[in-house]
């Protein structure tokens, strides 16, 4: 690896800088969690904020303090303004159950509202638990890592051909440069 | 009676033996054709991964050594370094014709155990030949249809008459 001394510092200095990138866009998850009272009343709801969820996914699970079920929404910033205003608003997730898990992938959506309120019948005050994950995968830092990597991986193949290429100039100084024909020689 | 050397192409490529791209000579008698590979090593985004990471040798052992393709005993030439050789009174089908490429070289044989064996190779010219010829005004198009030419002559006047009139040719 003499001649290609520097393609290694180099390569090693992409890896160096492609590594702690594919690190950080790649495992970090933001964690949350939110207790939610829901009021008695048979239209009261309870609802938490959730900002900078843009181009990641949300996830997480919700419980109810009773056995009644509760109904849970996920919202975003337009819609829940529609939701407030009693207008007719589309949830991006909706589920009735006393328990369970939601899931919403949405890039464009910068603030999300998770909103509970009573499940049918129950008007009494209602106590919700809900966690959540923001799984952090940033499309831009995973491909500027892949892109640093894949780029270390070209200059070592560029280094080898460049390498070959030497080689085969030494072959072809060895050889005539143009088809022969032979006069008739025998072996 | 002694085999005859008709001719030498110096340069083509093919990716037969390892599936990658690799440089060889072709040297043609009037009783075989013998693809004799310049090294053991290819040429290609997998062979040059590798070649990275070997270890390079003194400039000495890298240098090849040459091959007198006037002299050098025949069968010795067409068993050494993985060399493909095939018998013209083998041949079954052959062609020459332009591709995208350059000029193409396809020889269907069968061996002695009747299995079919496929040669595909692609004459070019070498890049100093061309340059050399487009000093003296000859185009590079026209430097590198002249060898593929002299190389068709070449298979046409080793190759048994039966097989030379079956074959299709460049016109």
């Amino acid at each position: 690896m003499k001649s290609g001394w520097w393609v290694t510092v180099v390569w090693i200095a992409m890896l160096a800088v492609a590594m702690p990138i594919g690190w950080f866009y790649s495992s970090d998850a933001i964690e949350g969690s939110a207790h939610l009272t829901v009021p008695e009343g048979a239209s009261t709801f309870a609802s938490y904020r959730v900002d900078d969820v843009e181009g990641f996914s949300l996830s997480g699970e919700f419980s109810s303090s009773t056995d009644s079920p509760v109904e849970l929404m996920i919202l975003d910033e337009g819609e829940y303004l529609k939701f407030l205003a009693n207008s007719s608003y589309v949830a991006e997730f909706r589920a009735v159950a006393i328990s369970g898990e939601f899931s919403v992938d949405k890039p464009s959506m910068e603030t999300c509202h998770i909103v509970v309120r009573h499940g049918a019948g129950l008007i009494v005050p209602q106590e919700v638990e809900v966690s959540y994950t923001i799984s952090a995968v940033n499309p831009v830092g995973m491909l500027s890592a892949y892109g640093f990597a894949f780029g270390g991986g070209l200059l070592i193949v560029y280094d080898g051909w460049k390498r070959h290429k030497k080689h085969e100039e030494i072959v072809r100084e060895s050889k005539p440069l143009d088809v022969i024909f032979f006069d008739s020689e025998s072996r | 009676m002694g085999e005859t050397r008709v001719g030498l192409i110096p340069y083509a490529t093919t990716i037969m033996r390892t599936g990658q791209l690799e440089t060889c000579a072709i040297l043609v008698s009037d009783r075989r054709t013998i693809l004799a590979f310049d090294s053991r090593r290819p040429l290609g985004p997998r062979a040059a991964f590798k070649e990275f990471f070997r270890k390079e040798p003194d400039p000495a052992s890298e240098a090849p050594q040459p091959v007198d393709f006037r002299t050098v005993d025949l069968d010795v030439l067409a068993v050494m370094n993985d060399n493909i050789s095939v018998q013209h009174s083998a041949i079954e089908k052959l062609e020459y014709k332009k591709g995208l490429s350059g000029y193409s070289l396809f020889i269907e044989s069968r061996n002695l155990e009747g299995k079919k064996e496929i040669v595909l190779a692609t004459i070019a010219a070498p890049s100093d030949l061309v340059k050399k010829q487009k000093s003296e005004g000859v185009p590079a198009k026209e430097a590198k249809r002249q060898y593929a030419l002299k190389a068709q002559e070449l298979f046409k006047r080793a190759m048994p008459s039966v097989v030379a009139h079956k074959a299709r040719w460049v016109e």
